[in-house]
């Protein structure tokens, strides 16, 4: 997976492209602990991603607890194969997809 | 005549002996097969030449010349073929004509015979054509037209002969028996010969039942029987009035000429009496002048005897006497006279008044004179003065005058008729006259009793004669007048004979006329709607009957066209409702068999066809198939005896009872142990099943089957062809009590195929009766054995329609196919549950899956499965090793994770509440979950310690 950082001011953007699985999820997690420091707006281009899996699902649900608490967050450019695990899990009333 | 009986009889026997020989020659020999008109032609001249040899061969009887000619063409004609008889007639006809005018042989009847032997090839013919209607007559038939022919023939030559008809009718007289006889007993034993040869035998005598007669017998029996009777009636009374007339005309013609000789009689007697006066007158001249010479001679009382007796001289007169006036004789011729007193003798006495009257006169008969009695004298007194004279005459001149009409000639030249004769007889019978031919002397010798009363007819034998006569009394005769009995009868026998023949002619003709039409206007108009009415009842219901040529027929017609119309209508009426009917029951029992395919979508290990094809009526087939339990698959195929709705019925029982009986978990044995004594049971039908039953352990590939009398099943080994497999056959089912079926098992592996089926595929028939047949049955199946269950089931069903073509579908056919199907090899990665141990399951399985054309949706699909259960084994199975297998296969993809872990089936667990907001969310479970959602199956098993876990995903190829 490759995750690419775009940070300007308080306003974060990651774009994922590739898979976010049980193999790679613990990198994007690994990113965020620190990056959310002070992010009021937080977004995740998911126009690459192949796929989620569960640890991915974690992953972007502990983001949105934590922007929850200090700013917002969206959920941008979902292939078909990410919004049905979104739709079936539930996710979609979670997260704020644009 | 025993000659005659003879030679004829030989005769007839020839012509038998050839007809046997052309009989034989038609049989034996290439002549049976010439063209027809050759055959007609070589067997109508060879009766022919018959028919000529008859003629120059001919048997001499009486003054005629007898043969069987006529029969040569009537057996070519009647016999062997019309155009024969035509042939054979004309040959023997002209030949007649010629050798009659030209050689002079039987010149007298030529015309006749040539004629009848010419007509009888015709009438032979025309009989054949249309009287028999071109079979061979029966001995009775034969036998008539032989008579008739020879009537014909007989009649022919009385007609060529009417201005002499007595020589014809004599000539008729002697051949006609004989010719009838032969001719027809000939043709007879023609006829016998035939029968005899032909199968037909002999025709009984038995008198047929009503129901065997036909209506021409019935009609040729009634008509034979009316006009026999009739022309019989005609015939008998015709003679009879014929016999009575020839007598009253014999007895005319008989007194006619009794008169005739009557008034000959008189007419002697008078010209006597005439004769007798002239004598009287001449002997009163003579007297007056002798009395005149004696008055010149000095009267009375100078006559002198000397004197006299010159006078007498002189007068040639027998005596003269002179009386006185004392009536004393002084002068005589007779000198004895002299001195007689004529007073004293009664006839002289007479003469006393003549005494003293000159030229008085007395004239007395001839009488016998007192002195001698035996002489005759007649005396002519007359008066003189003083006495009288008195000159006697005798008898001699009369005598001269009765010599002149001898009776003896009388009847000696008189002829009645041409043989009749007459007879004059005194009062004692004496003969007196009569023709010089005969010589009896009196009426006794004549034959005739004496007790026979004058003036009676009667008839009697006259020295060698038959003669009818007539005896009466003539004058001073008794006269015999007799008439030749045969002459007498002649007219009235060629009357008979003519009339005979003439009846018989018209007998056969009004015969075979009321024959023909009997056959024309009913029984053949009958045969047409027989005709028709069997068109009708061997199923054309369409069929109109139209014989239209009378009312009764028309009518017949137009009731049984109604009649037709009406039952096809009800026939039309019912059909509908019972097609109905079956169509319904057919509904029912297409309905009670299994007929979703594929039936067991999620069972991989078996792929499963079956199909039924009814006929026209409800059939007894039927098949079937279920899983006894989640390993055991039961495949039934079955066939109830019978058609219709019982064997439908008996079918809906048979199967229910076998899918029960292997629900309760019964080996298939006893399952069909069980269901034949249930189906036995009430079985009052005597209906049976015949049944092949194997329930198949699916893990094992062991089946076990048992086989209730039905066909052998077809298996195909794996790479093999298909075969049939002889097993043991056990009874039918329902067909008797307490039988026990004995199981078998076959081993079914994978790649295998068994296919099941009823009697309809090997027994379908096409239009020449040809059985499709077990072999075309295996030949269909190896033509397409890699193919499915249902494409191999199709394949079959259209061999058996290409074979049969157009002919109708009598049977069910019934077909199962199953295929136990090749486990495919799955692709498998084993794992140590390190850290990557997900990245590299789903790796291999992301490659896997692409190099099998899953679409990439899919696959990322079944990676996130892949990332989410390898992730969760080794997260909490505490495995020490899993292995991650996968198989795509017909669209259908299967991953199946199987470790060592604790067993834990993660199915069990509850899904996760998807509805809670982010900060109540749990994240464990979501994985199984997603899982879940996302596959089209999951499945999860422990065997042997081992988690099996399975996820099944379909997927279109080319997404």
């Amino acid at each position: 997976m490759i995750i690419e950082k775009n940070q300007q001011g308080t306003t974060l953007k990651f774009t994922l492209s590739g898979r976010l699985d049980t193999s790679t999820a613990p990198e994007l997690e690994q990113e965020l602990k620190t990056a959310l420091e002070g992010v009021e707006k937080l977004a995740f281009d998911l126009a690459g991603l192949d796929y989620l899996s569960s640890a991915g699902l974690r992953v972007l649900l502990s983001a949105q607890k934590t922007m929850n608490k200090q700013g917002s967050m969206v959920v941008r450019n979902v292939n078909e194969t990410v919004r049905e695990i979104f739709e079936v899990t539930g996710f979609d009333d979670i997260l704020t997809i644009e | 005549m025993g000659e005659m009986i003879i030679r004829m009889s030989l005769a007839v026997l020839l012509m038998v002996a050839l007809a046997g020989a052309i009989w034989a020659l038609e049989q034996k020999t290439s002549f049976g097969r010439w063209r027809r008109w050759a055959q007609s032609l070589t067997v109508g001249v060879a009766f022919g030449g018959a028919a000529i040899l008859c003629t120059h061969y001919g048997v001499v009887y009486g003054n005629m010349v007898l043969n069987v000619r006529d029969m040569a063409p009537l057996t070519a004609g009647l016999f062997f073929s019309p155009w024969a008889g035509v042939i054979a007639g004309l040959i023997g006809g002209v030949e007649r004509y010629i050798a009659g005018q030209a050689f002079a042989i039987g010149a007298y009847s030529s015309v006749a015979c040539a004629m009848s032997t010419a007509l009888a090839g015709v009438f032979a013919a025309v009989c054949r054509n249309y009287l028999f209607e071109g079979k061979k007559p029966t001995i009775f038939y034969a036998f008539a037209i032989g008579a008739i022919m020879e009537a014909f023939h007989l009649l022919m030559l009385l007609m060529t002969h009417l201005d002499d008809m007595t020589t014809a009718f004599h000539a008729v007289q002697i051949a006609a028996w004989p010719m009838i006889l032969f001719n027809a007993v000939g043709l007879m034993l023609i006829a016998a010969m035939f029968s005899l040869l032909s199968s037909r035998g002999m025709p009984s005598l038995k008198r047929p039942a009503p129901a065997d007669t036909p209506i021409t017998k019935r009609f040729q029996l009634w008509l034979l029987l009316f006009v026999s009777a009739m022309l019989l009636f005609t015939f008998s009374f015709t003679y009879m009035a014929q016999t009575r007339l020839t007598l009253e005309n014999a007895r005319s013609l008989l007194m006619l000429n009794a008169e005739d000789i009557a008034k000959e009689i008189v007419e002697r007697d008078s010209n006597l009496e005439q004769a007798t006066m002239l004598l009287k007158k001449q002997a009163r001249g003579t007297t007056r002048a002798i009395a005149g010479d004696v008055m010149e001679r000095g009267g009375v009382t100078e006559a002198s005897s000397v004197g006299v007796k010159a006078l007498a001289a002189l007068y040639e007169v027998h005596e003269i006497n002179v009386v006185d006036a004392k009536g004393i004789i002084i002068a005589s011729t007779n000198d004895d006279y002299n001195g007689f007193d004529m007073a004293q003798g009664s006839q002289s006495a007479e003469f006393m008044v003549l005494v003293d009257r000159y030229g008085a006169e007395i004239l007395q008969d001839f009488q016998p004179i007192s002195y001698d009695s035996s002489i005759s004298i007649m005396y002519v007194g007359v008066g003189l003065p003083g006495g009288y004279i008195q000159v006697g005459y005798n008898d001699d001149d009369i005598a001269s005058f009765e010599n002149l009409a001898e009776i003896s000639s009388l009847v000696a030249g008189r002829h009645i008729g041409e043989k009749g004769y007459a007879f004059l007889a005194d009062a004692e019978g004496n003969v007196v006259s009569k023709h010089a031919d005969f010589t009896a002397d009196s009426l006794a010798a004549l034959g005739i009793p004496a007790s026979q009363a004058d003036g009676s007819f009667f008839f009697a034998a006259i020295e060698g004669g038959e003669y009818y006569c007539y005896l009466t009394t003539l004058g001073n005769y008794r006269a015999l007048l007799t008439m030749d009995t045969a002459e007498m009868y002649e007219n009235r026998d060629i009357f008979a004979y003519e009339m005979a023949l003439m009846e018989l002619l018209a007998f056969a003709a009004v015969f075979g006329l009321i024959f023909v039409l009997v056959r024309q206007i009913i029984v053949r108009n009958l045969t047409r709607v027989n005709e028709s009415l069997a068109r009708i009842t061997g199923g054309n219901l369409n069929e109109l009957v139209s014989v239209r040529d009378s009312a009764e027929f028309a009518s017949l017609s137009d009731d049984i066209n109604s009649t037709v119309a009406a039952l096809k209508r009800y026939i039309a009426e019912a059909e509908n409702r019972i097609a109905a009917e079956l169509e319904f029951a057919r509904a029912i029992q297409l309905s009670a068999l299994p007929s979703v395919f594929p039936p067991f979508p999620d069972r991989k290990e078996f792929e499963l066809f079956a199909c039924m094809h009814t006929a026209q009526e409800v059939g007894g087939d039927f098949y079937d198939f279920f899983l006894v339990d989640e390993n055991h698959l039961a495949l039934v195929m079955a066939d109830v005896s019978g058609k219709g709705i019982p064997a439908a019925l008996f079918m809906m029982k048979s199967k229910t009872l076998i899918k029960s009986l292997a629900d309760s978990g019964l080996t298939p044995g006893e399952i069909f142990m069980a269901a034949n004594l249930q189906l036995c049971e009430g079985n009052d039908a005597e209906m049976f099943v015949t049944a092949w039953l194997g329930i198949l352990d699916i893990r094992s590939g062991v089946m076990t089957c048992v086989n209730a009398g039905h066909e052998y099943p077809i298996i195909r080994r794996a790479g093999g062809a298909y075969e049939l497999y002889k097993d043991k056959h056990g009874f039918v089912l329902g067909g008797m009590e307490g039988i026990r079926y004995r199981e078998y098992t076959l081993e079914l592996l994978p790649g295998d195929r068994i296919f099941l089926y009823t009697d309809g595929v090997t027994e379908a028939t096409d239009a020449h009766q040809q059985l499709f047949g077990t072999g075309r049955m295996l030949d269909a199946l190896n033509g397409v054995k890699d193919e499915p269950p249902e494409a191999t089931l199709a394949a079959v069903k259209a061999a058996i329609d290409g074979f049969v073509a157009d002919a109708p579908q009598f049977d069910d056919i019934t077909m199962l196919g199953l295929w136990v199907k090749p486990q495919e090899r799955r692709a498998e990665l084993t794992l140590a549950p390190e850290e990557d141990a997900a990245q590299r399951a789903t790796d291999f399985a992301e490659e896997y899956f692409t190099a099998r054309g899953v679409p990439f949706k899919t696959v990322m699909k079944l990676n996130v499965a892949v990332d989410e259960i390898v992730s969760n084994i080794l997260r909490y199975s505490g495995a020490k090793q899993m292995t991650v297998s996968c198989l795509a296969h017909d669209g259908q993809a299967s991953i199946r994770f199987i470790d060592d872990g604790i067993p834990y089936n993660p199915l069990a667990k509850s899904d996760p509440d998807v509805s809670l907001t982010a900060e109540e969310r749990e994240i464990g479970g979501l994985g199984i979950f997603m899982v879940k959602k996302s596959m089209d199956g999951v499945h999860y098993e422990n065997q042997g310690g081992l988690n099996i876990l399975t996820v099944e995903k379909s997927f279109a190829a080319g997404d």
